[in-house]
């Protein structure tokens, strides 16, 4: 084919590990190295092609590894290893999906569409097309809840359509829309196709792949079992699903099991072997290998890391230290302002001596030893002035006679 | 280090989708309230009061702070605080709230953040409009160094990208690391000195210097240093460099696990 390739899908797995908790998952995820949980292959090493102006039909049975195939296209799902060449921008359209259940049908046209990266002004200019390509009537002000699986899948095509991309995948989307609007969607994607653009088309309808899909992959159990020109993988299909019904339960039961079995088996090393001769030696040394989940921190990266933590640590203490420090000698001097703040309240609401002329400090009730001249260094007064603050005549002193300490000056 | 460019860019391509969703965000969250946008200043008015009544009156009995008017002083604090406050435990559901929505379209994840960091600003421009009124109705001084907002305000926003990035891939790998956030958050209203000063000699020397260590309230301090004729921001070196040593470090943490894991984001939903 000449014209130019659009999704190039080659020698890719899926692996899905299949975890008995939730915690069993995350603890594999954090730590590092393979952790031994059975695990599942749901895709076996898939390859394919799809050009520009082409609608690809993807078939088969629940579980072959159809939906997989199309979240790995578009980004959504990491393939565990083999190659991916996707040249445009990928929108899909699942069953009611990737709608917000709890805001309008018009809110998410336009979160949607914000989303994507369209200004609001460009957004008023398509609103109105998608609303009428939807077709649902008032509802498209009733939150997404209360819509019926049709009307979500209207909502969400007419979406998807809109946003101009150069691949579109519909994974049985158009499965649960009437005819009116399956007619509508396919003049929609006719018109796409027309335009160069590509289509991949997850279905189960055989004569809508028929009349619409250009080339048809046959997905079984995670292979690619056959691809072709429509007719002849239709009819290829067509004799397997009948012989495969004709089959008695059991016999029915014991393939699906033996097929399953196959998928928890199956190893890079196996696909190595089978798909060796399909790759060029050059390839074949990364297509096998598994692709890395993020990069390990880089070595410098550590260092500069660790150099940080330590700079940190010694900031951290140095500024503990110094605050420290300061603040015993803060808390020293708040105290102190404190104390004489306290002092000078008190001296300010100190009662008076009886002659009114000097503020009490304290009261002493005279005993017999006491002198004049004790009670003056004791109380770090002079003799004159506590005489002058009591009113009295000479040095001595009554015993039991309260002797007023006056303030200083 | 290819993981932080990477996220940092992935914010600047996408600076205009980023702030048309945060509006959206916002009109959407209080379309359905009668007082729409209203309630955005309504709900710290209502907590700015009740805090004064407890802080203010109570503890501080009406005195001033490090020479400012009480509610000055506090409005200040909280209009730092409840921003922050917000967009902490915010980001931190950013990506996990979304991960139905984007997982079904080709959407940079990491921004989801941001989205949150601006749609949060609005509130923070209506309270730090009320708290100027009140600054100046007070008829407090101003000054040149009302400048340096601008640099306080730059390490607030850069501080809650570092978290808000670490904290979003957190919650989706972890659903428990967002409940331990609440509580750690709940804590840091009184921690971070948003309502009372925990600058104080009521604290043990060595309790108090190391709350002061905490990012959150370098910036309160900071605002507070800048509006209420502080010291400059380099005056303190030790401190900025504390400040930026633990945001860089939580940024580079969280642009590693964001990148590690974005990929397998879809099969933890």
């Amino acid at each position: 084919m000449d014209t130019p390739v659009k999704v190039r899908v080659k020698e890719i797995t899926k692996e899905f590990e299949m975890y008995k908790t939730r915690s069993d998952k995350i603890k594999a995820l954090l730590t590092p190295g393979r952790s031994k949980v059975p695990t599942f292959w749901a895709l076996k090493g898939v390859s394919f092609e799809a050009h520009a102006g082409e609608a690809l039909g993807l078939i088969g049975i629940n579980g072959s590894g159809k939906s997989t195939v199309s979240n790995v296209i578009s980004g959504i799902i990491p393939p565990t290893s083999g190659e991916l060449e996707v040249n445009g921008d990928v929108s899909i359209i699942a069953i009611g999906a990737g709608l917000k259940a709890q805001l309008t049908g018009l809110q998410n046209i336009r979160v949607k569409a914000l989303m994507s990266g369209l200004t609001n002004k460009e957004i008023d200019q398509i609103i109105q097309d998608v609303i009428d390509f939807a077709d649902i009537g008032d509802f498209i002000n009733q939150p997404v809840k209360n819509y019926s699986s049709g009307m979500r899948s209207r909502l969400g095509f007419a979406i998807a359509i809109h946003q101009k991309p150069d691949i579109l995948i519909v994974d049985e989307a158009l499965s649960v829309g009437d005819q009116t609007f399956y007619e509508k969607c396919m003049e929609k994607m006719m018109q796409f196709k027309a335009e160069g653009k590509t289509i991949i088309f997850v279905s189960h309808a055989l004569n809508q792949v028929e009349t619409f899909c250009d080339r048809v992959v046959w997905m079984h159990y995670g292979d690619v079992r056959e691809q072709g020109d429509t007719a002849t993988v239709l009819d290829h299909y067509r004799e397997f699903t009948t012989r495969f019904n004709k089959l008695s339960a059991t016999e029915k039961k014991a393939y699906q099991a033996q097929k399953k079995e196959d998928q928890k088996d199956f190893s890079l090393e196996e696909l190595q072997t089978r798909d060796a001769n399909d790759v060029t030696p050059a390839q074949a040394s990364k297509i096998f290998q598994r692709n890395r989940v993020g990069d390990k921190m880089s070595f410098s990266m550590i260092v500069i890391m660790l150099a940080m933590l330590v700079a940190l640590f010694f900031a951290a203490r140095w500024s503990v230290r110094t605050l420290d420090h300061q603040q015993v000698v803060e808390q020293a001097a708040t105290a102190q302002l404190a104390a004489t703040r306290a002092a000078e309240y008190r001296e300010k609401t100190a009662l008076s001596t009886p002659n009114g002329q000097y503020k009490i400090k304290a009261e002493h009730k005279v005993t017999a030893d006491d002198t004049l001249a004790d009670l003056a260094t004791k109380y770090d007064v002079s003799a004159a002035r506590l005489k002058a603050a009591n009113d009295l005549k000479d040095d001595t002193l009554t015993t039991g006679r309260i002797i007023y300490i006056p303030y200083d000056d | 280090m290819k993981d932080v460019f990477i996220v940092l860019r992935e914010q600047f391509t996408n600076l205009g989708m980023i702030v048309r969703v945060s509006r959206y965000d916002d009109k959407a969250t209080y379309q359905s309230h009668y007082l729409g946008l209203i309630w955005q200043i309504l709900n710290p008015i209502i907590q700015v009061g009740v805090y004064y009544l407890i802080f203010g009156m109570g503890l501080y009995g009406g005195r001033e702070v490090e020479g400012v008017p009480f509610i000055a002083w506090m409005m200040l604090g909280l209009t730092c605080w409840f921003y922050m406050s917000a967009t902490m435990l915010g980001t931190s559901q950013s990506i996990y709230r979304q991960l139905y929505l984007v997982s079904k379209m080709n959407f940079p994840v990491s921004t989801l953040p941001s989205v949150n960091i601006v749609s949060n600003l609005t509130s923070f421009w209506a309270m730090l409009a009320v708290t100027m009124l009140t600054i100046f109705s007070l008829g407090l001084p101003v000054s040149v160094r009302w400048f340096q907002v601008i640099y306080f305000f730059f390490c607030m926003i850069v501080f809650m990208f570092a978290l808000g990035i670490f904290s979003a891939t957190m919650t989706v790998l972890i659903r428990d690391y967002h409940m331990v956030l609440q509580s750690v958050i709940r804590l840091l209203l009184y921690l971070s000195g948003a309502v009372w000063n925990i600058r104080t000699t009521a604290l043990p020397p060595k309790v108090n210097a190391i709350l002061q260590l905490d990012p959150v309230f370098y910036v309160i301090d900071g605002f507070r240093k800048s509006l209420f004729n502080g010291s400059w921001f380099w005056q303190h070196p030790v401190d900025m460099a504390i400040f930026w040593l633990i945001t860089l470090l939580l940024l580079f943490i969280g642009c590693h696990l964001h990148i590690k894991f974005r990929a397998r984001f879809v099969d933890l939903a």
